[in-house]
């Protein structure tokens, strides 16, 4: 399969691992998406 | 492996209870040609055709409501160690969720006819709080058509069927290990396919925190899906919200010369 995108990783553990090691949280109201960053 | 061939032609409707409850338990066990087997032998004793249907739905509903309780009381970690053993782990979860969601009622009747999912619904209904006797109507419902469905085309065709398995019966259990042999590599190779070819990098939360306090940080993206973002009120401080719904939208937008990091939950 042609891959764009060869510099694409996954979180390990997801948000909840992110969580679990107190690292720093934002409010999901102040969400931004891509296209308005 | 001759003597299992005749020990199953006598006892095949415990057999088929035994068989249904193991895959319905999720273990790679073909009962749906069993089934058809069992129906043809009903042919030339047609009272034993409801027994061979009763005996498969009892093994599914027992089987279903033992995982229905799993997902009720365990939730999340049910579900995700029976991903482990699908086609698509990392994926299936996802799937399973947003399937359900959107329609539940022909989820739970026609879970049976689709591989993979079968397994993934009796939790999945417990851990959505399903009410047990609408689980229990519905998984009846479903499992009846399904067993059904296997022992009628037997029935139908039995004659011929049977015929052709007293030919087989003497190497019918070495057909059996090999089905399952067979069914099992498949399983493997198809994920290692998926791991060769669709796979990406895992980083962890300390590496991710460390390169995003970097010269180069990357661009996070939280594509969680709707209901777990609606229901939590934090992400990772400087992620982009994407609904996985509208990914289609940015991907092609998305930097190339940067690197990228996903979440889900």
């Amino acid at each position: 399969m042609k891959r764009g995108y060869e510099r694409v990783g996954v979180l390990y553990g997801g948000f909840d691992a992110w969580l679990r090691r107190d690292l720093p949280t934002q409010a999901t109201a102040d969400a931004v998406s891509p296209q308005t960053a | 492996m001759g003597s299992f061939g005749t020990f199953f032609a006598q006892h095949f409707v415990a057999a088929v209870f035994l068989f249904s409850f193991l895959e319905n338990a999720g273990l790679p066990v073909p009962v749906f040609p069993v089934l058809v087997l069992a129906g043809a032998w009903s042919s030339t004793r047609h009272s034993l055709l409801g027994m061979v249907v009763a005996a498969a739905v009892l093994g599914a509903l027992l089987a279903d409501v033992a995982w229905y309780f799993a997902g009720r009381w365990r939730g999340k970690r049910v579900l995700s160690g029976l991903c482990r053993m699908s086609f698509n782990p990392d994926a299936c979860l996802e799937r399973a969720v947003d399937g359900f969601h959107h329609r539940k009622v022909a989820a739970v009747l026609f879970a049976k006819f689709l591989p993979g999912v079968n397994t993934i619904l009796p939790p999945l209904a417990g851990m959505s709080k399903m009410p047990l006797p609408v689980f229990v109507g519905l998984d009846l419902a479903g499992s009846i058509l399904w067993a059904g469905s296997a022992a009628l085309l037997g029935f139908a065709f039995g004659e011929g069927i049977a015929e052709s398995a007293k030919g087989i019966q003497g190497s019918m259990g070495w057909i059996l290990v090999g089905g399952l042999v067979a069914t099992i590599a498949w399983r493997a190779a198809y994920r290692f396919y998926l791991v060769r070819n669709f796979s990406a990098p895992r980083v962890s939360p300390e590496d991710l925190h460390r390169k995003m306090a970097g010269d180069a940080p990357p661009m996070v993206l939280d594509l969680r899906r709707d209901d777990d973002f609606a229901e939590s009120d934090r992400m990772i401080a400087g992620a982009l919200r994407v609904r996985p719904a509208s990914f289609h939208r940015y991907a092609h937008h998305l930097p190339r010369d940067r690197d990228l990091v996903f979440y889900c939950t």
